[in-house]
């Protein structure tokens, strides 16, 4: 099976691009170039398979909010101008470009996320300029995001064998999903810490080398900081 | 599995001796009894030692006190003393002295792939050794030899219980304690198991702790028996010299339970031709056909990963099937005619009190308010819970809390109960009170399926046992093997 090209990427060189992307996103003041990242980023995503059902259900529920960012604007919008007409043409472009800044970031994280597995982050920690106490505790956090959405999605199918409806509308109705999470993530919290010290990785663990930084690491590195110059001066 | 052969090691000989304990007790934080009342024995190099009592009586904490990891698992106050190999450990622990195998695999293991997983326990391995041999000493020896470069995230629940116990031979502890290790396990993979660790502790002088409630896998393997009750030892002696004081089950299934129509056409439920494959993955179930009529008890059977799970998942209605169709005799939606026990209490608690918890159900399945409250209090005195109703689930010991779970299922309107793992974790007492329940729901005519792997459970309150593997159907018979 070959393998994408954004895995043979360096792990910085992601995390670079990716904090380019965010740059872009939070600080481009054209319309234009702000779609296109969007659209390229929608892309991205399906093409890197990173729109699994999670990612999927998440775009949405940030999807289903834009209707109140714009009402948010459209009050901001009326409280300066004191006039509905000026409030709708304003608020509603604002609300655009926010919405898109917003969805990009959103994207660029579901992306960075969907290309990266939790053991390159790991390996990430186990370098020698990171203290062993420090590069534990952040792989073990690292390690705990993919077992807590398992978790997740299982305590979830519980409470809907007990008839739960999720409405959003309604925070109490999420309780039967927040407590026992929050009660399983402090069981493992606790067996996965004895666990450390059994394993006697309470001192560091050393995991196998990340990839080497190469040309092509180099050249999409170049490329991503050159479009943040005009942005800069 | 054969049974084995006693300890080389003398047990009473005081110069050998690996732990010793004198009038160890422990109180835990902010509770006046005390979990563990003043214990004293001793424990030599190269014994297997079984550990046995009812859920409470402070088996766990005793282990953990024994592999000098209490300071860091518990919270409470030791007294008493404590010496592990020779070291004064009752207040500092003993780190790097003992492994641990805890039930649930899935928090144990921390590297990618299967070798990288052993690896990363030799890596903080201390001592000369030749890496790569042990490596391939530690694979083989659990039979992952094969599996070494598979992403531990794709194994069974089997296979990675088999791994953590590899990663816990490569640190080459002293003690290896393992916590009722065999609860997600099939009888094969267990037997194999057991026979490991025995070997182990023959040729390495590994001492073994292990708590586990299925006596009769426990008690032609271990040399030593320690029996707890209400912490304090009431039995410490050879398995052979251990009398169980009341026999597992208390009645067998034929003489309650028995099948009102078996095979006509007042079926409760019909699964038909029903295959199912996770996404990317290969078939689960293939062509599986299954009936069940009121009044019968499905035990599904067969090894890990041969689709038992998946099939209760499907009958209630959290998977959809691929192919063929299931078919439930009640008006009502299936998912409300199917009620489906989990495993783990913790997952699901959530309320301020019993009764709340165990109305969660009939609350949103909609009846009147009246109903909520009489079918809630019926489900509680079924499990035996009426009278801590006002209680906080929480503070409930866990086979209060799995009878707990039990009935806030049986509260709704299902007509077929399904049960995954319902014996796991449970005391004999817990064990009989589940079976009670069970044969209570099948004479007021449901139908109860269960997936398991304690044939002991199944031969107790089954009236029918449907072997599955590798995702077929291979035997649909009567308990004791007579056909159905």
């Amino acid at each position: 099976m070959t393998r994408a090209w954004w895995t043979k990427l360096h792990l910085l060189t992601r995390l670079a691009l990716f904090l380019i992307v965010c740059l872009h996103a939070a600080l481009g003041r054209e319309f234009l170039p702000q779609l296109l990242l969007f659209c390229g980023l929608f892309l991205l995503l399906f093409a890197c398979g990173a729109a699994g059902p999670h990612a999927r259900l998440l775009l949405w529920a940030h999807l289903v909010g834009l209707p109140a960012t714009v009402l948010l604007f459209l009050a901001i919008g009326y409280e300066t101008a004191r006039s509905w007409s000026e409030a709708l043409s304003w608020g509603l472009v604002e609300a655009l470009r926010y919405a898109l800044r917003l969805e990009c970031l959103f994207l660029a994280n579901l992306v960075f996320i969907g290309i990266t597995s939790p053991q390159e982050i790991i390996s990430l920690f186990s370098r020698r300029w990171i203290p062993p106490a420090v590069g534990t505790l952040l792989s073990t956090a690292v390690r705990f995001l993919p077992l807590s959405l398992t978790e997740t999605r299982r305590i979830y199918d519980i409470q809907r064998c007990r008839g739960l409806r999720l409405r959003p509308w309604a925070p109490r109705t999420c309780l039967p999903i927040i407590v026992p999470l929050f009660v399983s993530q402090m069981c493992r919290a606790h067996d996965t810490s004895v666990m450390l010290v059994v394993r006697r990785m309470d001192m560091g663990t050393r995991c196998a080398s990340p990839r080497k930084f190469g040309l092509v690491d180099s050249l999409v590195l170049g490329l991503g900081l050159a479009t943040c110059m005009p942005m800069l001066f | 599995m054969v049974s084995h052969p006693e300890s080389s090691n003398h047990p009473h000989n005081e110069l050998t001796a690996l732990i010793r304990t004198q009038q160890l007790t422990f109180q835990a934080a902010g509770t006046d009894a005390p979990i563990l009342d003043a214990l004293s024995l001793r424990i030599q190099a190269g014994e297997r030692v079984g550990i046995i009592g009812p859920s409470g009586s402070g088996k766990t904490t005793l282990a953990l006190h024994l592999t000098g990891l209490h300071h860091v698992a518990l919270l409470g106050h030791t007294s008493g003393h404590l010496w592990l190999n020779g070291r004064d450990s009752t207040t500092s622990g003993c780190e790097g002295f003992a492994g641990v195998v805890l039930q649930n695999p899935e928090i144990q293991l921390f590297g990618e792939t299967v070798e990288e997983e052993v690896s990363l326990s030799l890596q903080q391995r201390t001592g000369d050794f030749d890496r790569e041999h042990e490596l391939d000493r530690c694979l083989n020896l659990l039979g992952l030899g094969e599996l070494r470069g598979q992403r531990v995230a794709t194994l069974s629940l089997g296979w990675k219980q088999r791994l953590s116990v590899a990663s816990m031979l490569a640190l080459a502890p002293k003690v290896l304690l393992l916590d009722e290790p065999t609860s997600y396990l099939d009888e094969a993979t267990a037997d194999m198991l057991f026979d490991v660790l025995a070997a182990q502790a023959e040729h390495t002088g590994l001492t073994v702790l292990l708590i586990e409630h299925d006596l009769p896998r426990l008690l032609p393997w271990a040399s030593r028996l320690l029996a707890l009750q209400q912490g304090r030892i009431v039995f410490d002696g050879p398995p052979a010299a251990y009398s169980s004081p009341s026999p597992r089950f208390i009645e067998p299934a034929g003489a309650i339970a028995t099948p009102l129509s078996p095979t006509g056409a007042e079926r409760l439920l019909s699964v038909e031709g029903v295959s199912f494959a996770y996404n990317g993955q290969g078939a689960v179930l293939e062509n599986v056909s299954l009936s069940a009529a009121p009044g019968e008890i499905v035990a599904l059977v067969g090894p890990n990963g041969s689709g038992k799970s998946t099939l209760l998942n499907l009958i209630k209605g959290l998977l959809e099937p691929d192919d063929g169709k299931i078919i439930c005799a009640s008006p009502s939606l299936r998912m409300d005619a199917v009620g489906l026990v989990f495993q783990n209490p913790d997952s699901q608690l959530f309320a301020h009190s019993v009764f709340e918890e165990c109305s969660f159900l009939p609350r949103n399945q909609n009846f009147p308010p009246h109903e909520i409250t009489s079918r809630t209090r019926h489900a509680l005195t079924q499990v035996g819970l009426q009278s801590h109703a006002e209680r906080v689930p929480f503070s409930l010991s866990y086979g209060e809390k799995r009878r707990l779970t039990l009935a806030s299922t049986l509260s709704g309107r299902s007509t077929i109960l399904c049960l995954d793992e319902p014996t796991v974790g449970l005391d004999r007492e817990c064990l009989a009170q589940v079976a009670g329940i069970l044969r209570q729901v099948s004479a007021q005519g449901g139908a109860v399926l269960l997936a398991t792997h304690d044939h002991a459970f199944v031969e107790a309150v089954a009236t029918r046992v449907v072997s599955l593997r590798a995702g077929h159907i291979v035997d649909d018979a009567a308990p004791h093997g007579g056909a159905v």
